[in-house]
Order: C-alpha cells, then sequence, then structure tokens
C-alpha cells in the first residue's frame, strides 16, 4: 500500500477526543448512566414526585413501625379504641397538632391514622413486589425469545399471549377465594405472574433491534459467548426501555391491588391496605367522608408519584422525546405600523441526536 | 508474494425467503479465491452483490451453505462455536458503521479489552497495558481509555474499532466498508493508519468497498463481484488499466475523473436496466442481460473463472488486454 499525499492530518496527530458540545453539559468521561441521572435530577416535578414518595413510606413506616421497626404513633392498627367525638378527624393543620386520632376512627373505634399507615405500606410492598417480579419475568422471557428468535420465540411469544388473555382480577378473584385471602406478599407474586407481558414484548423487540448491530457482530468475531453477549452488551442498552417500563408497571399495579382488594379478594382484616379502606367504608361516603378520603388521597398520591418518576426516566433516558418546544413570540399589534409582516413562529428544537443511517449509503464519499 | 493464508473454495451462503416469496436467494454464489500473506486483497462490487455476506461468510459470521473455507491451513467453515475460538483471534474484522460497532455503555478501554479478557491473554495489568499500548499505536493518548464512545467523532471511532480488532494480534483483518460511512479527509487517515499497521505487524487485509478509488488505492489485488459471483480478479494496477470483464470495464467507467487528470480518458459505458435480483438469477452468465457484448452462447453457458497470467476473469468474450508500460506499472 501507498501512502496517500496531500496535507492530510497525520492520524497520530489528532489524538484527542473532541470536545462534543452537549446540551446538557456532558463532562469528559461520563457515562451514559450519570447523564442520565443528571437529566433527570433537572426535571424537577419526577425529583419532586420522588422525594414525596420516599417521605409517604418512610412516614409510614416510622409511625406504626414495620416487624421489629417500633412505631412513634400511640395506636396500632388493630387495637379497638373507645370511639372519640364520634370517631372524626382530629388533626388540625393551624396550629398544627395531630390530637388523639388525626385521620378519625372507623366504625368499630380503630385508629384510622395507623390503619391507612398500615395500607400505605401494604400497598407499597405490592407496588414493588409487582415491580420487580414481573420485571424479571418479563426481562427473562423476552430477552430469550429476542435473542434466540426462531421456535424459541414463537413458543414464548404465544405463552405470553396466553397470559395476556387472562384478566388479572379474574385470576386475583378465583386465587383469592379459594386460598382464603392471600397475604400482601402472596397476592404481589400472584398479581406479578399475570403483569409480565408487556415488559417481555417491549423486552423482546429492543434485543430483536440491538443483536443485529454492529458492536454486537464484533462481540461475537471476538469469541464471545451467548451470556456475555446478552448481559455485557444488548441488556446494558436495553435498561432504559426497562427501568421505563417497570416504572409504568408499578403504577399500575397500585390501582391492581387496590381493585383486587376493594373486590375483596387480595388482603383481608385484620390486616390492611388502601383498597380494602376504601371498600370497607363505601357506605360511610355520606355520613363519616373522611374513612374515605384518607385512604384515596394516598392512593392517588402514590399512583401520581410513581407516574410523574416514571415520565422523568423516560424523558432521561430518550431525550428526543416531548424535548422540543413551540414558543411563539410577540403578537404584531394590530394597529401598529407594517402589519402585513407574518406572525413569526419561534421553533426550537433541542438538539436530536442523529444516528447516521446504516448500509451503503451511510456517508458515501466522491473520490 | 508469500503463501495463501485464506483460501475459499466454491463458497456458497444462501438465505430462505419466507412468506409469499418464498424461495432462497444465493448472496454468494460459488466464490473461490486465495488470499496470500501479508497482501491487501480488495473485493468490490454494487449494493447487494454479496460482498459483505462473503466477508461474513470468512469470519464466520454466518454459517455458509456450502464450500470451505481455509485459514492458516485448516478448514473452519464447519467448525462450531468453541472449535473457533482460537481461530477468532487470528482472523478480525473491522465494521462498516463506527456509530454502531461500539457499544455505546462501554468505556473506550473496556471495548479495546473486550477481545482479550474473553480469551483471557493475561492478568488485569497486562490487559490495561495492552490497551494503552493499543490506543497509542492507532493515535489516541492512553488516558481516552476512560471515555465514552459518544464522545469521539465517527474517524476517531473507527481508530478504536482498528484498535480492538489488532488486541488479539490477528494476522488477517476484514475490513467490511470500513471507510465508506467516513469524510474523504478522514477516510484518508483511516487508510494510512491500516497501511501503517499493515507494514508494522504483516497483516493481511480483505478490504470491502463499494468505492473504487479507495480499493484502487488500498488493494494489491482486486475481485469484482456481480450478483454473488466473482467475475474478475487480477492485480489493482492491470485490473484498473485494463479490465477484460465488461462489467468492471463498467464500473470503472463511472469514476468521476478530474479534468487534467494524467490517466487516460475513458469512456464511459452505462449500463442499461437494473441490477437482476439473486433470487432470479439470469441463466448463463449473471451479467448478459445487461452486457454490450452479450451473445447466444452468455444466455445458455455459465462462464467459469479461469485464471491465465495472474488474471482470472468469467467471460465468454473478455476485453483485449492492453499491455501495461513499464511507466505505467511504476506508476
Amino acid at each position: 500500500m501507498s501512502t496517500l499525499q496531500g496535507n492530510l492530518p497525520e492520524p497520530g496527530l489528532s489524538g484527542g477526543a473532541v470536545d462534543i458540545v452537549d446540551p446538557d453539559g456532558g463532562k469528559k468521561g461520563e457515562s451514559q448512566g450519570r447523564i442520565i441521572f443528571r437529566r433527570f435530577m433537572k426535571n424537577r416535578v419526577a425529583v419532586i414526585a420522588l422525594i414525596l414518595y420516599v417521605l409517604i413510606l418512610v412516614f409510614s413506616i416510622s409511625a406504626i413501625g414495620l416487624g421489629p421497626i417500633p412505631g412513634w404513633w400511640h395506636y396500632t392498627y388493630q387495637q379497638l379504641n373507645p370511639q372519640v367525638n364520634q370517631g372524626a378527624p382530629s388533626l388540625t393543620l393551624w396550629p398544627f397538632s395531630f390530637g388523639d386520632h388525626p385521620f378519625g376512627q372507623d366504625r368499630i373505634g380503630k385508629d384510622y391514622f395507623a390503619l391507612t399507615m398500615r395500607g400505605i405500606q401494604n400497598s407499597v410492598l405490592v407496588m414493588l413486589v409487582i415491580g420487580i417480579f414481573a420485571t424479571v419475568l418479563g426481562v427473562v422471557v423476552g430477552a430469550i425469545a429476542g435473542y434466540y428468535r426462531g421456535w424459541v420465540d414463537a413458543v414464548l411469544m404465544r405463552v405470553t399471549d396466553i397470559f395476556i388473555v387472562i384478566p388479572a382480577l379474574v385470576v386475583g378473584a378465583i386465587v383469592g377465594r379459594t386460598a382464603n385471602g392471600l397475604g400482601a406478599f402472596g397476592l404481589a407474586a400472584l398479581l406479578a405472574l399475570v403483569s409480565w407481558m408487556v415488559i417481555a414484548r417491549l423486552v423482546r423487540s429492543e434485543f430483536l433491534a440491538l443483536r443485529e448491530r454492529e458492536f454486537v457482530e464484533a462481540a461475537r468475531v471476538a469469541g464471545a459467548s451467548d451470556a456475555r453477549i446478552i448481559f455485557r452488551h444488548i441488556l446494558p442498552n436495553a435498561v432504559g426501555v426497562i427501568i421505563v417500563s417497570a416504572t409504568l408497571l408499578i403504577a399500575s399495579a397500585i390501582l391492581l391491588e387496590t381493585a383486587i382488594s376493594y373486590l375483596g379478594f387480595g388482603i383481608k382484616p385484620p390486616d390492611s391496605s388502601l383498597g380494602l379502606l376504601i371498600s370497607q367504608n363505601q357506605s360511610a361516603f355520606t355520613t363519616r367522608p373522611w374513612l374515605f378520603w384518607w385512604p384515596a388521597v394516598f392512593i392517588v398520591l402514590l399512583a401520581l408519584c410513581v407516574n410523574f418518576v416514571g415520565d422523568g426516566l423516560r424523558e432521561a433516558f430518550d431525550p428526543r422525546q416531548q424535548r422540543f418546544s413551540l414558543r411563539r413570540t410577540k403578537e404584531p399589534e394590530p394597529d401598529e405600523p407594517g402589519t402585513d409582516a407574518p406572525t413569526r413562529l419561534d421553533v426550537s428544537i433541542a438538539a436530536h441526536k442523529v444516528t447516521p443511517a446504516d448500509g451503503d449509503s451511510g456517508g458515501k464519499a466522491e473520490r | 508474494m508469500s503463501e495463501t493464508i485464506l483460501r475459499a473454495d466454491d463458497v456458497v451462503k444462501q438465505f430462505a425467503l419466507r412468506g409469499r416469496h418464498r424461495g432462497t436467494i444465493k448472496a454468494v454464489d460459488g466464490v473461490s479465491l486465495e488470499v496470500k500473506a501479508g497482501e491487501t486483497l480488495g473485493i468490490v462490487g454494487e449494493s447487494g452483490c454479496g460482498k459483505s455476506t462473503f466477508g461474513q461468510c470468512l469470519t464466520r459470521l454466518v454459517d455458509v451453505t456450502s464450500g470451505t473455507i481455509q485459514f492458516e491451513g485448516t478448514d473452519i467453515s464447519k467448525l462450531s462455536r468453541r472449535q473457533l475460538r482460537p481461530v477468532r483471534s487470528r482472523l478480525q474484522m473491522v465494521f462498516q458503521d463506527p456509530y454502531s460497532s461500539l457499544n455505546p455503555r462501554m468505556r473506550v478501554g473496556d471495548i479495546v479489552a473486550e477481545p482479550m479478557r474473553i480469551h483471557k491473554t493475561g492478568d488485569r495489568r497486562a490487559i490495561q497495558a495492552r490497551v494503552a499500548d493499543l490506543l497509542e499505536r492507532v493515535g489516541f493518548d492512553a488516558s481516552m481509555a476512560g471515555r465514552f464512545p459518544h464522545e469521539f467523532s465517527g474517524g476517531q471511532r473507527q481508530r478504536i474499532g482498528i484498535a480492538r480488532a489488532l488486541a488479539l494480534n490477528p494476522s488477517v483483518l476484514v475490513a467490511d466498508e470500513p471507510v465508506s460511512a467516513l469524510d474523504v479527509s478522514v477516510q484518508a487517515q483511516v487508510l494510512n493508519l491500516l497501511a501503517d499497521l499493515q507494514d508494522e505487524f504483516g497483516l493481511t487485509y480483505v478490504f470491502i468497498a463499494h468505492d473504487l478509488g479507495v480499493v484502487e488505492h488500498v488493494s494489491d489485488r482486486v475481485a469484482v463481484m456481480y450478483l454473488g459471483e466473482i467475475v474478475e480478479l487480477a492485480d489493482a494496477e492491470e485490473l484498473y488499466a485494463s479490465p477484460a470483464h465488461h462489467y468492471t470495464a463498467a464500473l470503472l467507467s463511472a469514476i468521476p475523473q478530474l479534468d487534467g487528470e494524467a490517466e487516460p480518458e475513458r469512456e464511459r459505458i452505462v449500463l442499461t436496466g437494473d441490477v437482476p435480483s439473486p433470487a432470479n438469477k439470469p441463466s448463463g452468465c449473471p451479467f448478459h442481460p445487461r452486457c454490450p457484448a452479450a451473445t447466444e452462447i452468455c444466455r445458455t453457458e455459465h462462464p467459469v473463472l479461469h485464471e491465465e497470467g495472474g488474471r482470472a476473469v468469467a467471460c465468454h468474450h473478455p476485453l483485449p488486454l492492453r499491455v501495461l508500460s513499464s511507466a505505467e506499472r511504476g506508476a
């Protein structure tokens, strides 16, 4: 081979990496994980939602305790107490005071604050267990189907289809009936069994796309094993999709738990869950509405928080979505001179990451 | 030239088509060639002529349907994945798209170290030292090992890909369109780097490209592919100066020329029609529907690639060869 003539830069001289201007101010040697974390932290709504979620959880655990952890609240959720002031809530905001029964008492005198806190614990437990179980199951099924394709894929996807047609409520109802009420953990595990399919399909499609990328071929040429390709090359690149869909799954899990407990097939008294509390006290809605409102407020808060966090994560992982603003600059006054100027639209679009088209057409150079 | 290091013998790669257009596509249809140690063999052809698939067959990224591939004396076409592992370290690949060939979640140092970790070539410190060495060899500072691919430009990424391919001290590099995704100035950098590395490590290249100018520049010998077959194979200088196959002549005539270039004026040969689908190849010579010199025999009889004086051509009516003057040889 001869060497090209001309004053082209020598390969050895242009060693440094170009300082690519990242719209989020990327620093050198920063992993994509850290960039995503930084992007997430910039999303104020999502961060506040995450903090609120953790605060609610910590508050509920510290109040009535959990297992061996003692709580600071002086009633337990099982204890029967004499009715005070017909069970009305004693919480006052100004001056702030909890009083004896801040959330009131239910029909038989149980402290409603303790019950609600217990309900939050159970609901969060169910959310997390469903989230983790269903995600693991979905990722395993989706990864195997997408990576190996062929008949493995066909079999796994048909199984997935079958699970998709099974309504979760019916399964929960039947099993809940026969097992005479599952604990929070059992219920969550069962619900996980009927909610992994969306993630499995998403992960499968990610794997189908990623396994054709050249870095996977490069790993194959280097002699990497299937396990190495899956865990080191493909899975880390599918993490965004997995985390986002897991978060959104968790958000729907609390509603599922609530629905099943409301129907009386989930968590049973004397234990408590937010859905169960609503179901037990629905007849009191007109007379003692707080029995309905307290659990409802916390269901809404938890579900909203998780949804906001999920949205924040999705945006952090995929900056191409929703990052442009369409802003209209000052409209010309109708009596201003020169009104024939058209209304100006300022469109600013955040930097899109453009990946070059694959194939032979990719940047052909004329010589 | 020295001994043959890589030899493909009647390699066929078929893809099955399912659904409405059931059938098979012969992407590579009986390709035989030899690569000699230390040379650069260019493979050119239009998009879809099977040159990339053939490259993937050579590195066993895809399984060949039939035929054999001998690498350093052993037939690798039927080896299992486990048996292939030792071969992998000697036969590496450089990929086309530098934006897709580096795992975006891995640091550059890990990307270059990956083949060595798979083959367990040494302990952590030894691998680290080798990574620093390789990065410096392709023109980076060793401190770049901590960076991520998204911090680099296309040409820089391609150099990282080359460092990765060199990690295991291969003897043969199959480069599948290594510069077609790059700007012209960057192309030259990468090509020069490849040339330097060849001199330094005595590498053998199989250089696949659709850009005739690039191939002419880097190759010792050039194979021209059409519809999955080799139609002409010759020394680069001779092939470019005096093509024997009508398809090669048409391809060469399509190279844009600069005014005042010292090369002889070429007449532009415009081919009619499109490349036929490889699923439905023409009978006889695959090029006959578009060939200006096609006769009856071309429609019925498939021409075989026959060698004569170091040049091979598969044509019933080859173009007359122009004998190169000594001045042209020296160019």
